[in-house]
């Protein structure tokens, strides 16, 4: 990664233009050529430094869905299978194993607290799992994931 | 129409990415690139943006942080600029704490150092460092 390959991050990681041609808009307001771009942001992509590019919702649209994060207590061997059952469910948005005695935590969004206590309690029946946690969202106070691209 | 949710599986990067969007739903371009601007000018969405591998970056050490917040202005926490995402939550009888915030640190030191000014302002809090990401393509 470059100078060059910094500057592009910090500017798609704030906004990846719409248009016709959305390297082209980059390179412009770079001062850098289209292909350039076009062929920095898929390296950077297959690097694994871009995941990917993703709508940003305004805090509104996320609190029309009830949202909750989930902690439950896994026993160690049993990690990998409980992150797949997890996981197969499609209002399952982040799973993280952190240092805790609540280890497994992810989070999960419904039409309403019914719906998520229902597939809560879907995934701990079907992981043996009694002792576990939903703490309901509230309230979204800062939702933008940018980073300092430095050295 | 496109569900907004749907867009959450990201914009393809790939040479022309708007057009093999289009593709996936069976638009053409110039379609696609209306209803996109159609949904930002209602507010569905806000802007695209790229999603970048913070590990990639250097902040090696990331941990959910777990504060109970009371009498206190949360947006004078210092050190928000390490916190991406930050919420509140309803307290748990187990869990007694109120606000929760994913942050991002280049080292441990970092870290303890976001820990001791929450101490100092008498923020009891508990870190949940991450140990692996078990959803493997989100954040």
């Amino acid at each position: 990664m470059d100078n060059i390959d910094r500057i592009i991050l910090k500017y798609i990681q704030k906004r990846f233009p719409i248009s016709e041609r959305p390297y082209l808009k980059i390179a412009n307001d770079l001062h850098l050529d289209e292909n350039d771009v076009k062929k920095r942001i898929k390296n950077l992509y297959e690097n694994g430094y871009i995941i990917k590019i993703i709508p940003k919702f305004s805090t509104r649209y996320y609190e029309k869905y009830e949202r909750a994060l989930v902690a439950m207590k896994i026993k160690e061997d049993e990690i990998e299978r409980a992150a797949q059952v997890i996981n197969s469910f499609e209002n399952i948005t982040h799973n993280y194993l952190r240092e805790h005695e609540y280890n497994v935590w992810f989070t999960v969004s419904g039409k309403n607290a019914d719906e998520i206590k229902e597939l809560v309690e879907k995934i701990s029946k079907e992981l043996n799992v009694k002792d576990y946690m939903i703490l309901r969202s509230v309230k979204t106070l800062k939702l933008d994931t940018e980073f300092e691209v430095s050295e | 129409m496109i569900d907004p949710q749907q867009l959450r599986k990201g914009i393809p990067i790939t040479d022309d990415p708007y057009e093999d969007l289009a593709l996936q739903y069976s638009m053409d371009k110039d379609e696609l690139l209306e209803c996109l601007n159609k949904m930002v000018e209602k507010g569905e969405i806000i802007k695209f943006r790229a999603l970048l591998d913070h590990r990639k970056l250097g902040y090696k050490v990331n941990a959910l942080i777990a504060m109970r917040i009371e009498n206190f202005d949360a947006s004078n926490i210092p050190g928000l600029e390490n916190i991406s995402h930050f919420y509140i939550r309803e307290p748990n009888e187990k869990f007694p704490y109120n606000y929760y915030a994913m942050s991002h640190f280049k080292n441990d030191q970092d870290l303890m150092e976001f820990s001791k000014a929450l101490e100092s302002l008498g923020i009891k809090h508990e870190i949940l460092k991450t140990l692996k990401n078990l959803k493997r393509g989100s954040k």
